[in-house]
C-alpha cells in the first residue's frame, strides 16, 4: 500500500457517508438513504442503546438495582451527583441537573464506544455531531440563567461588577465572546479527541501493509514466492501489539471525553446560574 | 522544493510544537500535584479528579493542533 492509499484507507474509515459497511465484505455493504447518513443513523442506534442503558439499569430497582447492568449504571450516576452536579451547580439546584448531565454523559459515551466497536462507526469523530451537542449544551445554560436570574439581570452579570468605567469597552467584548468560545471548545475537543484517536488506530493497522511489501522486497532473493506471507508473519503481530495498547487507552479517553463534556457543561450551567460566584 | 513539500514540513512541525506545549502542561500539572499529595495525602481524591480534567484539556490542545496537521496533510 502506497501512502497515497493510506490515507485514502484512513479518510474512507473517518468521513461520512450513505454506505454502511457491516462487515468487510461485498455483500455486507447496507446503502443508508438519503435523509439519512451514516453518522445520523449511527446517532439514532445510539440513542436506542442508551435507552435500553437506563431501561435495563431502571428496572426492578428497590433499595439497589436490580441487574448487574444497574450497579454499574448507578455508580457513574452517583459520580456525577456527587463530583460534578452538586459541587458545580450548588447543592440545592445541582440535585435538579442530573438528569440532563447523565444524559449527556451516557450518550457521549455510547457513541465513543460505538466508534471502537467493529460493525458500528464512531459519530462523534464528525465535528457536526460534536456541534450539536455542544449547542445544545449552550442554548440549555443560558435559558437556564435567564430563567433563574431573568434576561435583563442575566445579561448585566456576564460582565463582573465593580469594574471601572473606561474598562468596560474590552471587557464586554471579551465576556461576550468567551461565552461563544465555550461551545466552540467543546465542539472542537469532543471531535479533536475522537477523530486522533480513530486515526491512530488505522494508521497502525495501515502500518502493517506499508512495512510488508518493504520485508518481503528484502526476503525476495531468499525465500522467492513464499516471501510475501512470511514477511506479514513476521512485521503484522508488532502492530497489532501496539494496537491493542492504544485500544484500551481509546476506552479510557471515551470514558474521559464524556467525563469532561459533562464536567465543562456543568461548570457553565453552574456559572449561568450563580453569576458572581 | 515546491508549495507542497513546504506544506508537509509545516505539518510536521505544527504537530511537534503542539506536542510540546500540551507536554510542558501535563508536566507540570503533574509535578505540582504530586508534589501536593506529597505534602498532604488526605487531597489525593479531591486533586486526581482535578489534574485529570485539566490534563484532558490540555490533551485537547494537542489534539486539535495533531488533527490540523493531518488535515493539512490528508486533503491536501
Amino acid at each position: 500500500m502506497s501512502s497515497g492509499n493510506l490515507s485514502e484507507f484512513i479518510l474512507h474509515h473517518i468521513v461520512d457517508g450513505h454506505k454502511w459497511h457491516i462487515l468487510p465484505f461485498e455483500w455486507a455493504v447496507v446503502n443508508v438513504p438519503a435523509p439519512l447518513s451514516l453518522h445520523v443513523l449511527m446517532l439514532l442506534i445510539g440513542a436506542v442503546f442508551t435507552f435500553l442503558l437506563a431501561r435495563t439499569a431502571a428496572k426492578r430497582v428497590n433499595l439497589l438495582p436490580g441487574s448487574p447492568v444497574g450497579h454499574m449504571v448507578e455508580v457513574l450516576l452517583l459520580y456525577i451527583r456527587d463530583e460534578v452536579a452538586r459541587p458545580n451547580i450548588g447543592k440545592k439546584d445541582g440535585d435538579a441537573w442530573v438528569p440532563f448531565l447523565a444524559t449527556a454523559f451516557f450518550f457521549i459515551l455510547v457513541l465513543n464506544l460505538m466508534g471502537l466497536v467493529p460493525v458500528f462507526a464512531g459519530a462523534t469523530a464528525n465535528i457536526s455531531v460534536t456541534a450539536a451537542l455542544a449547542l445544545i449544551v449552550f442554548v440549555v445554560f443560558n435559558v437556564a440563567g435567564m430563567v433563574k436570574n431573568g434576561p435583563i439581570h442575566y445579561l448585566k452579570g456576564i460582565v463582573p461588577s465593580g469594574v471601572p468605567l473606561w474598562v468596560l469597552p474590552i471587557l464586554v467584548p471579551i465576556e461576550f465572546i468567551s461565552i461563544f468560545i465555550r461551545a466552540f471548545s467543546l465542539t472542537i475537543r469532543l471531535f479533536a479527541n475522537m477523530t486522533a484517536g480513530h486515526i491512530m488506530i488505522l494508521v497502525i493497522t495501515g502500518l502493517i501493509s506499508v512495512l510488508t511489501p518493504m520485508i518481503s522486497g528484502g526476503l525476495h532473493g531468499l525465500l522467492g514466492g513464499a516471501s510475501d506471507s512470511i514477511a506479514l508473519a513476521l512485521i503484522a503481530p508488532f502492530p497489532l501489539a501496539f494496537l491493542l495498547f492504544i485500544l484500551v487507552i481509546k476506552v479510557l479517553v471515551c470514558f474521559l471525553q464524556a467525563f469532561v463534556f459533562t464536567f465543562l457543561s456543568s461548570l457553565y450551567i453552574g456559572g449561568a446560574l450563580h453569576q458572581e460566584h | 522544493m515546491d508549495y507542497q513539500s513546504i506544506g508537509y514540513l509545516g505539518a510536521g512541525i505544527g504537530a511537534g510544537l503542539a506536542a510540546i506545549g500540551a507536554g510542558l502542561g501535563i508536566g507540570k500539572a503533574t509535578a505540582s500535584t504530586v508534589e501536593a499529595i506529597a505534602r498532604q495525602p488526605e487531597v489525593k481524591d479531591d486533586l486526581r479528579a482535578n489534574l485529570i480534567l485539566g490534563a484532558a484539556l490540555m490533551e485537547g490542545v494537542a489534539l486539535l493542533g495533531a488533527v490540523i496537521s493531518l488535515l493539512i496533510v490528508l486533503l491536501k
